[in-house]
């Protein structure tokens, strides 16, 4: 049995929040926001997001960290050409090059970090409305077609604008 | 009220913001409460730095028995000078930055920063013997080009611009404190009980009212001496590093040097800055002043600085590494990786690594003990690195002074510390906390007026559902 | 003087995205024109790419000239743009909101077209892939130990961590051009916004990354204007430019230049796309206070070079500064550039009312940035001139057409980039001018108002 979501719109942010507020009331914990402008952790009551991103650049400097020194070392290993009285080995400008190899390593995989923990790509955007990025508040639900009632009529109470539906749309 | 904002944030699991939650009259009351009165502890700590002071006293009289012909035996007295004033006297640029930035989370910390400046009256007493081993300027390189015998210009080079830049350092430093503190000592006038210290709160309060007027001008002289402040650090930071550090070590040319020097200033102003913030909220009573909030953005900036202490270190070595001249392998190996290598990766590990591992977490930026362990790091590490600094330079012998580089054979050995080189170090260590002890005795090391108006401009409101903090901008 | 205005955010998306939907007949006006700038000098670099340097004004011992100047140049461009962006963010100043994208595709472009200088330089531009470790059959590989390796790689690393990181800050403004497009745009910002909707979660991690990647791009920044400085400084080659301040100079004179470069593009932005509303005197103030602050900083490591090259007072050192400051026509330019990238700019920025005067702030960015070009000129074509010791080989250079075309063309790249770029995508974003319209706040004191801003954290 596939669950269905159902999507709340207002057309303002106070109206929203009483929306928020039917959701939990109603036994919705883990609704979700759509907004078109960022609004302070919070806001809408809503759970804190718990993220690993700054797991990410950890793991890519320390890729290219590594990708740096054996290049370095590789290369003047492999050419062993003594140019300017340096040694093969030179530690101050392996040091330079390995330092913009960590630091290509953090960022590439800063982005990765973005955009997995955004949870993205989505390839089909869903249930969604223009609307949101014009100062419209979406709150969306997703539970058994039987919850799914409940959840409805608390947006209602709550003066949505519109109700949207997966099972109506038909996805 | 509060407690309904707490109930909502415990329930969201958000952060609530810290802010001083007091009135005004709380303020006063504790701040000068906290100035006129001290307890036991402190004057049983006072005390032991006073015992310093004199045991530093006594090692630079047997000091004065070596002459003043050769710098060596003053290398660690000249260090103590360099690091004093990368310290102590650095620690007003940290208000400096907050007053001219704006920044909303440097009012309690301020004043504190500032009053370090007092380190100038030592910093003037200890650059006296100095002047008197610091050599003639012509025959060897030093930053005033001055040839006695065809241009005799700029007059008195360098004894007296060294002399001029010290006097301005001390005048412009207790300038500072006073400036700020003005409407303070107002108010410590109106409240002091009758006597003497009422009286010197009288005088030097010049008749504060706190019209419109007096605040108008009070926040320009206080701009226009800070600016002053910063500008005459800058050209102190660069003298006393030329004259007493590079122009004493044949071939080395160094253009980065006074600039690193400076910054390592900036660097351990923050630290020393964080050290005081926590002594103070520690033992000093100003628990409600001082929030994580403080150590978490002095924290946020001495990661930059400590990575800026490595960066400026390494411009400057690898630009002589790669030049590989013979002036520069000199250099690099009195400096670096000869006498005082193994000092020198300390103060590597200490200023930059151990800073840069630590403070790269959020959680420990974000913390009380976190930014301070980092901070006691520095400072230490800022200590290790001015010895090593001022010995290397000092040690060169006078007979050496007017050569081109240093060669294997003139490369001078490690200048050990001795008895007095001890008493030397505890000495300006303990002299200086001792002053600044002693300046909180009068002037009030929490920022009156500055508190009051974060009591004004700071404010918890409800965004939604978020409390958060709000802060206002008066332009 | 424009005040602040309460904003919905239909009316932002209105107002910012007016010149990604509509296009004004100057905008195609001036596209035209910059492309035939354009491509007036890319036959230039063609031409000089066939015929060999001998077509331009180089010769010995001036061998890094008019190219590697506008190189330095631009890449010093590039960096302030990112560093204001990285700081403002890292510093939550609210005086960033409309300046940080702009300053981002700045850098982009810039250092694009910076990047182009010493590939025609070179030469043969045909052989610029031996500067890639690549050559796995002879074992033959680049030689790391040089700064000409280190400065590849650098910018390497740079561009692509800009590029990303722009994309990733637009994010939320490409799902806004999404949910307005039609036809094949709808259909290529659903791709690139890649499903965005705006969920706390989303939201959150905008924030996190942009704090996150400005602290990680901001040592990079550093790092590239120096590791060009070392281009010059690091070898005892020429004597002028063997000095310890090389990297802290050059980059903090990228910061006063860049800087000045976002000044310039934002009077542009307030006037060709109407963004009173967004870019107002504000902005310029805080940016202006900024810029005098790094003025009289830069001047200082400037001092420090002038006054320790002649330190140990060595006769090539004197030989260089005595061409660039007191012979004819370098004391010319050297007082040129003295007035307008120093005197004039910073004198001028600490003056209030000048920081608030729109058009007075557009001129005076832009002197600071022929300054800065003579900064480099100053240094690199001087500094060869008396390369060498003996006064024999002493050489002179003045620019050819060819290369002058080019130079002068490298103007026009990074205008027609930024036009382009703002005909797809908003150069003020959208994003953060909703925020802010978000933690506006009021303080009352009394019986005025103060302009508050709410702080999360």
């Amino acid at each position: 049995m596939a669950d269905t979501s159902i999507l709340g719109l207002f057309s303002n942010v106070d109206t929203a929040v009483v929306g928020a507020d039917k959701l939990k009331e109603a036994g919705f914990e883990d609704f979700e926001v759509l907004t078109g402008s960022p609004y302070p952790e919070g806001a809408f009551g809503e759970k804190p997001v718990k993220h690993k991103l700054f797991v990410f650049p950890l793991i890519g400097a320390v890729c290219g960290f590594t990708v740096g020194m054996l290049l370095t070392a590789g290369t003047q290993m492999a050419y062993p050409m003594v140019t300017g009285g340096k040694p093969i080995l030179s530690l101050p400008p392996m040091a330079i090059i390995t330092y913009e190899g960590t630091m290509l390593g953090a960022v590439l995989f800063t982005i990765i970090g973005v955009i997995f923990e955004s949870r993205l790509p989505r390839p089909r955007l869903g249930l969604y409305d223009r609307r949101i990025t014009e100062g419209f508040i979406g709150l969306m639900v997703t539970s058994s077609e039987q919850r799914i009632g409940r959840a409805e009529q608390a947006l209602k109470d709550a003066k949505a604008t519109e109700i949207k539906s997966s099972a109506r749309a038909g996805a | 009220m509060r407690q309904t904002q707490q109930h909502t944030n415990g329930h969201n699991g958000h952060h609530r913001p810290d802010i001083l939650t007091k009135t005004p009259q709380q303020v006063t009351e504790e701040v000068l409460g906290g100035t006129f009165r001290a307890g036991s502890r402190f004057w049983l700590v006072a005390g032991v730095m006073f015992a310093l002071l004199v045991l530093g006293v006594i090692g630079f009289v047997i000091r004065t028995g070596d002459g003043t012909a050769e710098r060596g035996p003053w290398g660690y007295f000249g260090a103590m000078l360099g690091y004093l004033l990368t310290t102590a006297m650095a620690a007003p640029i940290v208000a400096v930055l907050v007053r001219l930035t704006k920044a909303h989370w440097g009012k309690p910390i301020v004043r504190a920063a500032q009053l370090w400046g007092v380190v100038g009256i030592l910093c003037m007493l200890m650059i006296i013997p100095l002047l008197f081993i610091l050599p003639s300027a012509s025959g060897r390189n030093t930053i005033w080009f001055y040839d006695a015998i065809r241009t005799g210009w700029p007059p008195g080079a360098p004894h007296a611009w060294v002399l001029v830049s010290f006097i301005g350092l001390l005048v412009l430093s207790i300038l500072l404190v006073w400036v700020d503190s003005i409407p303070d000592l107002a108010t410590a006038r109106d409240h002091a009980p009758a006597g003497a210290r009422k009286g010197w709160y009288d005088r030097l309060s010049l008749g504060w009212e706190g019209t419109t007027k007096q605040w108008r001008m009070h926040r320009t002289a206080l701009l226009l001496v800070s600016v002053l402040y910063l500008m005459n650090f800058v050209y102190v930071n660069f003298v006393y590093s030329s004259d007493f550090a590079q122009s004493f070590v044949p071939g080395w040319k160094d253009s980065i040097f006074p600039a690193t020097h400076t910054v390592n200033g900036f660097q351990s102003a923050l630290a020393l800055t964080i050290v005081t913030a926590f002594v103070l909220r520690t033992w000093g009573g100003y628990k409600d002043y001082l929030f994580t909030e403080q150590f978490w953005a002095l924290g946020k900036l001495l990661l930059p600085l400590s990575v800026f202490w490595f960066y400026f270190w390494f411009s400057g070595f690898i630009t002589q590494w790669y030049g590989r001249s013979p002036a520069e392998h000199g250099v690099l190996t009195l400096l670096y990786f000869g006498p005082y290598r193994n000092i020198f990766v300390t103060s590597v590990i200490l200023n930059f690594v151990l800073p840069l591992f630590l403070l790269i977490q959020n959680w420990i930026r974000r913390s009380i003990l976190g930014p301070t362990v980092v901070a006691v790091s520095i400072l230490v590490g800022t200590f290790l690195d001015r010895i090593r600094l001022y010995n290397a330079a000092f040690s060169v012998p006078n007979a050496d002074l007017s050569h081109h580089a240093l060669t294997p054979e003139t490369m001078p050995p490690v200048n050990f510390p001795g008895g007095a080189d001890v008493l030397i170090m505890l000495g300006a260590v303990g002299g200086a906390v001792f002053l600044f002890m002693m300046a909180t005795r009068f002037v009030p090391v929490m920022n009156i007026w500055e508190a009051k108006e974060a009591l004004l401009l700071q404010r918890i409101v409800p965004v939604l559902k978020a409390q958060l903090k709000a802060i206002g901008k008066p332009e | 003087m424009q005040e602040r205005v309460p904003l919905t955010e239909r009316e932002v998306n209105r107002d910012l995205l007016r010149p990604v939907f509509t296009t004004p007949l100057w905008w195609w006006a001036a596209v035209g024109v910059l492309s035939v700038a354009v491509a007036a000098g890319l036959g230039s670099a063609l031409y000089l790419a066939i015929n060999g340097f001998g077509v331009t004004g180089y010769n010995r011992p001036v061998m890094w000239a008019f190219l590697l100047v506008n190189f330095v140049f631009w890449v010093g461009i590039s960096h302030a743009g990112i560093m204001l962006s990285a700081i403002l963010r890292l510093t939550q100043a609210e005086w960033r909101r409309p300046a940080t994208r702009a300053a981002e595709v700045l850098t982009i472009f810039s250092l694009l077209t910076a990047a182009q200088m010493p590939l025609w330089h070179v030469g043969r531009v045909w052989r610029i892939y031996w500067v890639f470790p690549y050559d796995f059959g002879r074992g033959i590989w680049p030689n790391v130990r040089s700064p000409l390796i280190w400065d590849p790689s650098a910018i390497f690393t740079y561009l692509t961590s800009t590029i990303l990181f722009v994309y990733i800050a637009m994010l939320p403004d490409i799902a806004v051009i999404r949910d307005r497009a039609t036809g094949w745009r709808q259909g290529f910002y659903g791709v690139l916004a890649m499903g965005w909707r705006g969920t706390p979660r989303q939201w959150h991690l905008q924030a996190v990354s942009g704090i996150l990647l400005s602290a990680i791009i901001l040592p990079i920044f550093v790092s590239v204007h120096s590791i060009v400085s070392w281009d010059f400084g690091v070898a005892v080659a020429v004597e002028g430019w063997h000095a310890t301040v090389f990297a802290p100079y050059f980059v903090i004179g990228a910061v006063w230049s860049g800087v000045a470069g976002v000044i310039t593009l934002m009077a542009l932005m307030r006037w060709l796309f109407k963004a009173e509303k967004y870019i107002r005197a504000e902005h310029f103030d805080g940016l202006g206070k900024l810029l005098s602050v790094v003025g009289i900083g830069w001047w200082f490591f400037t001092l420090m070079e002038i006054i320790f090259s002649l330190y140990s007072k060595e006769a090539a050192e004197v030989s260089f500064r005595t061409l660039q400051m007191f012979t004819w026509p370098y004391n010319m330019l050297f007082i040129l550039f003295f007035l307008t990238g120093f005197v004039f700019p910073v004198t001028l920025f600490l003056s209030r009312t000048v920081r608030h005067n729109i058009a007075a702030m557009f001129w005076i960015s832009i002197f600071v940035n022929i300054g800065m070009w003579l900064e480099r000129y100053m240094i690199i074509v001087p500094g060869l001139m008396r390369k060498q010791g003996l006064t024999f080989t002493w050489g002179s250079y003045s620019p050819g057409a060819t290369e002058t075309i080019l130079v002068g063309s490298t103007f026009a790249m990074v205008a027609l980039g930024l036009l382009i770029f703002s005909k797809f995508f908003p150069l003020i974003p959208l994003s953060d001018a909703k925020e802010g319209e978000v933690l506006r706040h009021e303080i009352q004191v009394g019986k005025v108002k103060v302009p508050a801003i709410i702080r999360e954290a």
